[in-house]
């Protein structure tokens, strides 16, 4: 009689051992539903890059019938997914300077120890513009009226923000904080798929462009063997881009392709969370 | 590179536009607070409807009070407590119906807010572009910020 219970602890200890991704998935979904998880990996990047809808495609719900592309993110958006054998939450913070944005910044980046990773979502200047009075209001009083034109200022936009990230990526290893790994991730390749490898150059911390220069900067700083850092092409969602009168039409040579980009970016993922 | 010409995006333009995104921002949260607040009020009015509809029992008056009630006695006690919960019943309605009101009110900010949101950060963005080697503006710039991370957007 007395050696019942010990079989059955055994056996469900064992059990548990075995079934433990999914337990730990089951828990971080918990966490993730009541807002009381900590962030392990942080989504940055300016607003209308794709950050939203490139961690929906990671979470799976993009693949649904009834998923309709998000407008303006306003809050910090929490997600539990499987990425390897492990489930990481996953915080996108808004590309806007609020009160949410700051919070969650300073959640993933101050709060705790947990923030394994920083993915930094870019576009190479594709961004869009979401409010019409701004689009016009860029093309005629500011003369940003070419499709080169708009690039080269969100570039710019971008390496400001990218200054940010990278500040408070030090700021967090002063602070005695380890962010394992940061990944670039250049959207919205089917964009420019020929130009994918000026694009990935451009990113690169062996080139001599200002974002490069940057993120050797911030490298050097918190020391090269400390960080993985790596570039990954991605195209989170295919459609048309439309500036004034210029179109560039999304050509990136079928689904197959976007799946493999995506199965490169989760094994890179798991690759750096080990 | 290719020069752009174009009308500068002035502090006063920037300031405006921040000015008005905390105005928004206030006012959704004062009206998000009164609403809350009308949600307790209709809670705390269907509870004393309750407890007067309960109440109109005879033997409830009777075990709680130990009097004996006549029936003309608690005819005229039950049309008292009729009336008064139809005034705590209309005072509902009237109470719901500021709640959805103001609901509205909070929807129709927020369309504002959401635009306001979409607004900013690109003009942010030309201004700090525009004032770039203008040193007197790093202020400023510094100050447009940390208004900004005080609104809530969402």
């Amino acid at each position: 009689m007395t050696a019942m219970p010990w079989s059955l602890l055994i056996r469900s200890s064992f059990t548990a051992y075995q079934k433990r991704h999914l337990l730990q998935h089951l828990w971080k979904n918990l966490l993730t539903f009541s807002d009381l998880g900590k962030t392990n990996i942080v989504v940055l990047g300016r607003p209308a890059v794709g950050k939203s809808v490139l961690t929906s495609k990671l979470y799976g719900e993009a693949n649904d019938f009834s998923w309709e592309l998000p407008d303006t993110s306003s809050q910090v958006e929490s997600r539990a997914i499987q990425l390897g054998e492990w489930t990481n939450l996953v915080r996108v913070i808004p590309g806007q300077t609020s009160a949410e944005s700051d919070i969650g910044i300073d959640e993933a980046f101050n709060k705790h120890k947990e923030l394994q990773g920083v993915m930094f979502v870019v576009d190479w200047g594709f961004t869009g513009v979401r409010d019409n009075t701004l689009k016009e209001s860029m093309i005629k009083n500011q003369g940003i009226d070419t499709l080169e034109k708009l690039r080269q200022h969100n570039l710019k936009s971008e390496l400001a923000y990218f200054r940010r990230v990278c500040d408070k990526i030090r700021e967090a290893y002063s602070n005695g904080r380890k962010i394992k790994w940061m990944l670039i991730v250049v959207n919205k390749v089917d964009l420019f798929p020929e130009s994918v490898e000026n694009a990935m150059n451009y990113y690169s911390s062996n080139s001599d462009s200002p974002f490069a220069e940057t993120l050797n900067e911030t490298l050097k700083s918190i020391g090269e063997l400390n960080i993985k850092c790596s570039i990954m092409p991605i195209s989170a969602w295919q459609s048309d881009f439309y500036w004034n009168n210029d179109t560039v039409k999304t050509n990136l040579g079928g689904t197959d392709i976007e799946r493999e980009l995506f199965r490169e970016l989760i094994t890179k993922i798991s690759e750096f969370s080990k | 590179m290719e020069t752009l010409n174009r009308n500068h995006i002035s502090y006063q333009e920037m300031d405006g536009l921040i000015r008005l995104a905390e105005e928004v921002s206030v006012n959704i949260e004062i009206l998000k607070n009164k609403v809350r607040s009308k949600q307790v009020q209709v809670a705390l009015y269907l509870a004393s409807i309750i407890i007067v509809l309960i109440s109109m029992l005879p033997n409830v008056i009777e075990r709680n009070f130990y009097i004996h009630i006549s029936n003309e006695t608690f005819g005229v006690i039950s049309k008292l407590l009729m009336v008064l919960s139809g005034a705590i019943f209309a005072q509902i309605i009237f109470t719901i119906m500021e709640i959805s009101k103001n609901k509205l009110t909070i929807e129709r900010e927020e369309k504002v807010l959401q635009k306001l949101l979409n607004m900013i950060e690109g003009y942010k963005d030309l201004y700090i572009e525009n004032e770039y080697e203008n040193e007197s503006s790093v202020l400023s710039k510094a100050l447009f910020e940390m208004r900004l991370s005080r609104i809530n957007f969402g």
